[in-house]
């Protein structure tokens, strides 16, 4: 018997980590709470709770008889439906909403902190161009499908709700150029800068995407995350190897020039050369009067 | 002496029609009053065409750092050629800008302003039809040329008003124009939006931006032509056919210049101050984004600010010159410009070390006033360290602005040797111990910053060593001798023993 042990796809305040709080019943919890931890957690967290108690108590909210492992909740919807139903059973300080909301918010880590390092690679990704090949923007079309890796265990992919695939730079296209760094925490993560599709989630799926006009030259491959239902990063798959090195393609990108701008640029410098050339003619002939 | 006798009669001829001046002159027919909101001929006339037309320059030099973002795509560039481009966008006028103090000296600022404009003006265009790193270099550099129409800027001031209010009038010209390097960053980005809107891709959209500041140069360059003059009493070509005005020698223009060690330790000390300015211009908005991760618009918003503060902090420098004229003279000028400078440097050193948000926007906020206003006070010394080679040393102290600008980026912020932060802390470190020459101007008549005046200097004395003897036999040099009585006030209060010359009368001796 102990606290819950939680685990949270971010790390949480410090009086829900293992060890840190003496009782473990969720009404504890929920009173230790502070109003300045609301704006920051909207992750998802799992609770495993292995305390009499809770283990009842939750056993019953699921309607579970036989119990082979200690009772958990996990996902956001899941705590909030089981705080809705520890409110009812004793006297409410808070408001359901206002309780549901900061249970939500208390027991989940800060989104700011989603690493990709977190992230399971669940998916199979597969991307139409082949290793190489120059496609053109605004004309080519790239094919990905993607699969769940079917090695995992079942039930891993309940928490997905939809699949965003996305454009992502290869690294020969992101040194010397730091508004394109990879970076861990996905807030400030540049890699994948354009969303070629976002579909709602199933075991399999294909997207056809037709390269836009503003996809700049340079390298890419395709990533593939899946979304839980505050569209959090849950998981991804990606068309490359770990190092990013095989299976990378290239898109040249439109040079966005024109022939009638190429004419009006001349006809504009050569008017402002002209005009300087007239004052001087009109200079000096005044001067000669 | 026969020659002046001959200027006496120049001068009473001129005064008499003197009265067809709107504004009150004095024996040079510069105007000792500055009315900002008035277009008069010629002198406030010179005053708006020159500001505008410089604030074009400055709008179309630093236009492309606002659409980087967009122009990096499509060129495909990396940070080392952005850098590269930035540091070329400034040296370019390094040179110009000495070749346009001569070009003013020599031919007049009308025409040197606008043939510098109209020819940089090409170089704004074909920005439109760029396709690679290294023809995205050229374009910056070559119309980064047009920030030397800053020299004739300051030269026609000094050229149209008085001593009185020669440190306001530059101050003003100056700030104003400065200003189109913030004015710029707000000015682009929504002339993109709007074509975007219209219809254009992204990579078309910002290559017709490119227009608007073309477009701009190049009326501005043409209305300076129609309706501007050289001095007050006409143009240059006009007044050497008649014989009021000496055509001047190259050579010896120069000569007088570069022996004249002021020019040198102003060059030096407005490169830390308008070189830092400029420096600031091309990195604030991306520390501004790294450092407290804001988007690029706030980013954006926070680096026009800086660029803003033109508005009044420039003219507040020249402002202050002429105030401390008033009262201390060319000494009190003197002080005041090593003492805000000074103040600049150790606001900049804060700057670097600022960790929060908020407190680095103040602190930037008052470092870009104490250093633009710095700027100010500089051009409120150079009008008096040559008559006769004003352009050449306006020149090589603007040129000194860009010199302290490449530096600056090339020691600083150039690769990753230095952090941002440590950059900016580093570059206020060099802002005090370039300021230190300031100590080492003196003028014979007038004193120093630690020395008084010699007892015997007069301004004449000063201002006619730079003609020989056989000049002067042919009067070259009278021009010199008048600016020499109208800055008699720079003496300060205390120092009556001159005859005291009303400004807008003519004086009797001569």
């Amino acid at each position: 018997m102990g606290p819950p042990r939680i685990f949270a796809g971010s790390s949480p305040p410090s009086y829900l980590r293992q060890g840190t709080t003496p009782r473990c019943n969720l009404l504890h919890l929920l009173q230790r709470c502070n109003t300045s931890d609301v704006v920051q957690y909207t992750a998802s967290a799992h609770l495993e709770f292995t305390d009499n108690d809770s283990l009842r108590k939750i056993d019953a909210f699921f309607g579970r008889s036989n119990r082979t492992a200690p009772s958990s909740v996990s996902g956001k919807e899941d705590l909030h439906l089981l705080l809705q139903q520890e409110t009812k059973t004793m006297a409410a300080l808070l408001s359901n909403q206002a309780a549901a909301l900061l249970l939500l918010l208390c027991y989940i880590g800060p989104s700011a902190a989603v690493l990709f390092s977190s992230l399971p690679q669940t998916l199979r990704v597969t991307a139409s161009p082949s290793p190489g090949q120059v496609l053109h923007a605004g004309v080519d079309e790239i094919t990905v499908t993607w699969a769940v890796n079917q090695s995992l265990t079942a039930g891993t992919d309940s928490g997905y709700k939809k699949v965003k695939v996305t454009l992502c730079y290869a690294p020969v296209s992101q040194t010397d150029r730091g508004w394109r760094k990879t970076d861990d925490h996905l807030k400030k993560d540049k890699t994948c800068q354009f969303k070629m599709a976002t579909r709602p989630y199933a075991a399999n799926g294909t997207v056809t995407y037709t390269v836009e006009r503003s996809i700049p030259t340079a390298t890419f491959f395709v990533r593939a995350y899946a979304l839980d239902a505050s569209d959090t990063e849950v998981a991804y798959g990606q068309s490359t190897d770990p190092k990013k090195t095989t299976n990378l393609f290239d898109i040249v990108g439109i040079t966005g020039r024109h022939a009638s701008l190429d004419i009006a640029a001349a006809c504009f410098s050569a008017f402002s050369v002209v005009a300087l050339a007239f004052f001087f003619v009109v200079e000096k002939r005044k001067a000669k009067k | 002496m026969e020659d002046s006798g001959k200027s006496s009669l120049h001068v009473e001829s001129s005064a008499a029609e003197g009265g067809h001046f709107k504004l009150p002159v004095d024996s040079e027919q510069k105007a000792t009053e500055f009315w900002l909101f008035s277009f008069a001929k010629p002198h406030m006339r010179a005053f708006h065409l020159s500001w505008f037309s410089f604030f074009c320059c400055f709008v179309s030099t630093f236009a492309a750092p606002p659409l980087v973002p967009l122009i990096r795509d499509n060129l495909n560039l990396t940070t080392t050629d952005i850098g590269n481009a930035g540091i070329a966008s400034v040296s370019g006028a390094v040179f110009a800008r000495l070749a346009m103090g001569t070009a003013c000296d020599l031919v007049g600022p009308r025409l040197a302003s606008a043939s510098l404009t109209l020819l940089t003006a090409p170089a704004v265009f074909f920005t439109s039809v760029i396709n690679s790193a290294s023809s995205y270099l050229l374009v910056r550099f070559f119309t980064g040329f047009s920030l030397a129409s800053f020299v004739s800027t300051q030269f026609w001031m000094s050229s149209m008003f008085s001593p009185p209010v020669v440190g306001l009038a530059n101050g003003i010209a100056g700030g104003w124009g400065n200003l189109g390097g913030g004015a710029t960053q707000l000015i682009m980005p929504l002339v993109y939006d709007l074509i975007h809107h219209i219809g254009s891709t992204n990579f078309t959209a910002w290559r017709i931006a490119f227009f608007i500041p073309g477009f701009m140069q190049t009326l501005s360059a043409i209305a300076v032509l129609a309706l501007g003059q050289d001095l007050p009493n006409g143009n240059y070509r006009k007044l050497e056919k008649v014989g009021d005005k000496h055509k001047d020698s190259f050579r010896k223009v120069f000569y007088h210049a570069v022996t004249n060690y002021r020019g040198w330790i102003l060059a030096l000390t407005y490169g830390y101050c308008f070189g830092v300015e400029l420096t600031i211009d091309n990195i604030i908005a991306e520390y501004f984004y790294d450092k407290f991760n804001v988007n690029l618009r706030t980013a954006g918003i926070i680096g026009a600010s800086f660029g803003l503060a033109n508005i009044i902090s420039r003219p507040g420098g020249g402002l202050l010159s002429d105030w401390m004229s008033r009262r201390y003279g060319m000494r009190g000028r003197l002080w005041s410009l090593w003492v805000v400078q000074i103040i600049g440097g150790v606001l900049c050193i804060v700057l670097g070390r600022m960790n929060n948000l908020s407190a680095s926007i103040i602190v930037m906020v008052l470092f870009s006033l104490f250093v633009q206003a710095a700027c100010g006070l500089t051009f409120g010394v150079v009008p008096f360290v040559s008559r006769r080679s004003l352009g050449m040393i306006s020149g090589m102290t603007g040129g000194g602005g860009n010199v302290g600008a490449v530096i600056t980026q090339l020691i600083f912020f150039k690769g990753s040797k230095y952090s941002k932060e440590t950059g900016i802390t580093l570059m206020g470190v060099m802002i005090l111990c370039c300021t230190l020459p300031i100590t080492l101007i003196y003028f014979p008549q007038w004193g120093g910053l630690f020395c008084g005046p010699r007892p015997k200097a007069t301004a004449e004395d000063y201002y006619a060593a730079e003609w020989s003897e056989d000049e002067k036999e042919r009067g070259y040099h009278s021009a010199s001798v008048k600016f020499a009585e109208n800055s008699v006030r720079e003496g300060g209060r205390r120092r009556d023993s001159s005859p005291a010359v009303p400004a807008d009368d003519t004086p009797s001796h001569v």
